[in-house]
């Protein structure tokens, strides 16, 4: 129970904190955050991600806590990291299909 | 020319991960399934179903001892823990004795009757493998493992200094963009497990350092094995030459479990079993707490608990903290599960770098239809790695269901069929053109893994369906792990294989 509490803390920690970096806001929103929001969202990130660490070391003890949160932080960012490659627009997808042929090119011949 | 500083840790990346980079995929797949070893033992042995106390294996696997080695020097029995159904025995006979024809080592069930119907070195293989590889001299394979595991810490460091948005893209992978996706591939797996590429690497060399640096110990001592006998001092005990029965066992693991708060005893050892000076040691289960040396209890022959000969020091605690990190076995399930996780994203990472070292250099060929030898290796070696070795781990289980269960060399034949599988596809992917030697290999490797669960339901009567209505965690675990690499393989397969469809339209 405390594991899934962790991990879900670690998934809010992470797709906040991608929600904190410009790149993700473009891939996610099509737009970027005012500066405000995106402090914001790094601060919620880094705070989910501490409370997700503390949570586990409650739970399990320093050493195994620390191991358990530490792989759970590692699936949360796999996770968030599938969401955002999944839910990108399309044309950051194929920003440059002249290349993209070419290199098809090069490797067919 | 002159390299700047971030130019020249790419070129070391580069370098020093190529030169290792197909035992590292190894060494990572192999390691990963060694936090399951004794599951696959499990299934690898069908005939072993009981999983008794460790209490009770402990006083039947010494009542085998007292009738097949009454008078040996010592005895020592790993008892089997939570997650293991068998107990193993081993003797060393007194120098004096005549050499026996016998092995001096042996599996029993919970009743003590030693398992003999399927030879089978199960999951002690592959986690053997992990550091001492096969069918070359242990010390040596040892040093190819260590230079290897040296190199992946530099190319760890390097591949850091390299990433130049480690935070910008942290969650980026973009895909259908060939060479960009490879290298997003390589560095999200990189950047995302990298805690744990950093301890799993550097505790890794840490279990063998007294090895790969061995001139403090001579420093200090004349030869290693004195430093060996100096930090692990033994009680100075000569056998009495009076018989005495065994003390019972029950006290004394009553004794164990209050001294260690309930913990649980994995490891017993007799010295001088059968003699008035015998002296029995219990040693903490590694399962309990994350240091690989367990905590040890000495016992007299009448069950009076000794001194402790030494005390362990700090940098002894420290090293023994490092090995239990990297050996996990003190995880429980859901950590053993992430220590999996991570061991497969670390041999994704390193295939994924492997491919894309080729797919970089393809463009820059200057006749792409004929590449030059060091390309045409590197691709090849990775055909045949990454998508042979895959071949070779499924076909090893699947021996372990098909050889004849009385064969001779049974045990070894089942490790020589791994290797045979992975040489086939090694002599495949130099016969093939590249493209389509990736979609063949790729998709042996899924056929076979699929054909696992199906092979133990035809060989064995523990079948997935029958497994999973039983709640038999460990079979049915193993035969839905072998359904999902079968997937995962059969999906990367179809991927590749409508890649090169794509190629070839263009």
């Amino acid at each position: 129970m405390i594991d899934l509490f962790a991990l879900a803390l670690s998934l809010l920690g992470f797709a906040a904190l991608s929600l904190g970096l410009r790149r993700h806001q473009h891939d996610l929103l099509g737009r970027t955050l005012p500066l405000a929001r995106t402090v914001a969202a790094r601060s919620v990130g880094y705070g989910a991600i501490a409370a997700a660490l503390a949570l586990s070391v409650a739970g399990h003890g320093l050493g195994y806590g620390l191991m358990t949160g530490a792989g759970l932080l590692t699936v949360a960012a796999v996770l968030v990291m599938v969401g955002v490659t999944v839910s990108t627009k399309g044309p950051a997808r194929c920003r440059q299909p002249a290349r993209h042929s070419a290199e098809a090119r090069a490797r067919q011949a | 020319v002159k390299f700047g500083f971030r130019q020249s840790m790419a070129w070391l990346h580069t370098w020093s991960g190529l030169v290792v980079g197909w035992v590292l995929y190894v060494i990572f797949l192999t390691g990963s399934a060694a936090y399951f070893q004794e599951e696959i033992t499990r299934w690898m042995q069908p005939e072993a179903t009981s999983a008794p106390s460790p209490e009770a294996a402990a006083q039947s696997a010494v009542r085998f001892l007292q009738k097949v080695a009454p008078d040996a020097d010592s005895w020592f029995i790993t008892l089997p823990g939570r997650r293991s159904a068998t107990t193993q025995v081993f003797w060393s006979p007194r120098e004096a004795a005549p050499p026996s024809p016998r092995e001096t080592a042996a599996v029993l069930d919970g009743e003590g009757r030693e398992i003999t119907a399927r030879a089978t070195q199960g999951g002690f293989f592959l986690y053997r493998f992990h550091f001492d590889l096969h069918y070359m001299p242990v010390m040596l394979a040892r040093y190819i493992v260590g230079a290897s595991a040296m190199f992946m810490l530099t190319a760890l460091l390097s591949g850091i200094i390299t990433h130049r948005k480690i935070f910008t893209e942290f969650f980026t992978l973009r895909l259908r963009k060939g060479q960009r996706s490879w290298l997003d591939a390589h560095n999200v797996m990189g950047v995302l497990a990298l805690p744990f590429f950093l301890m799993i690497t550097y505790t890794g060399l840490v279990t063998l350092q007294t090895q790969y640096m061995p001139l403090p110990i001579l420093a200090v001592f004349e030869k290693p094995d004195s430093f060996f006998a100096a930090s692990a001092p033994v009680e100075p005990v000569e056998r009495s030459g009076h018989a005495a029965a065994l003390t019972p066992l029950a006290p004394l693991f009553a004794k164990a479990s209050a001294a260690w708060n309930g913990g649980g005893v994995g490891f017993l050892s007799v010295r001088h079993p059968g003699d008035a000076n015998a002296r029995v040691q219990l040693t903490r289960s590694s399962a309990d707490a994350i240091p690989s040396r367990g905590e040890t209890l000495s016992f007299d022959m009448r069950g009076v608990q000794l001194p402790a000969v030494a005390k362990e020091g700090g940098a002894a605690r420290v090293e023994s903290v490092m090995i239990g990190l990297h050996a996990g076995r003190y995880a429980q399930s859901l950590l053993r599960w992430l220590y999996f996780a991570c061991g497969l994203m670390g041999a994704g990472m390193v295939g994924a770098g492997l491919v894309l070292w080729t797919v970089k250099r393809r463009q820059r060929l200057s006749d792409p239809a004929r590449p030059h030898i060091g390309f045409q290796l590197v691709e090849r070696l990775n055909i045949a790695t990454i998508a042979g070795f895959p071949v070779g781990l499924a076909s090893y289980f699947l021996s372990n269901r098909l050889l004849p269960l009385q064969m001779a060399e049974r045990g070894s034949w089942e490790i020589n069929c791994l290797f045979i599988a992975w040489g086939a596809v090694f002599v495949w992917a130099i016969g093939r053109p590249a493209r389509a030697a990736w979609v063949e290999a790729l998709g042996a490797a899924a056929v076979l893994f699929a054909l696992v669960p199906v092979v133990n339901a035809v060989t064995t009567p523990r079948n997935l369906v029958v497994s999973l209505l039983a709640g038999d965690t460990v079979f049915a675990a193993f035969d839905l792990a072998m359904l999902c690499a079968a997937a995962l393989i059969g999906w990367t397969t179809w991927k590749v294989h409508r890649h090169n469809q794509k190629a070839r339209a263009v």
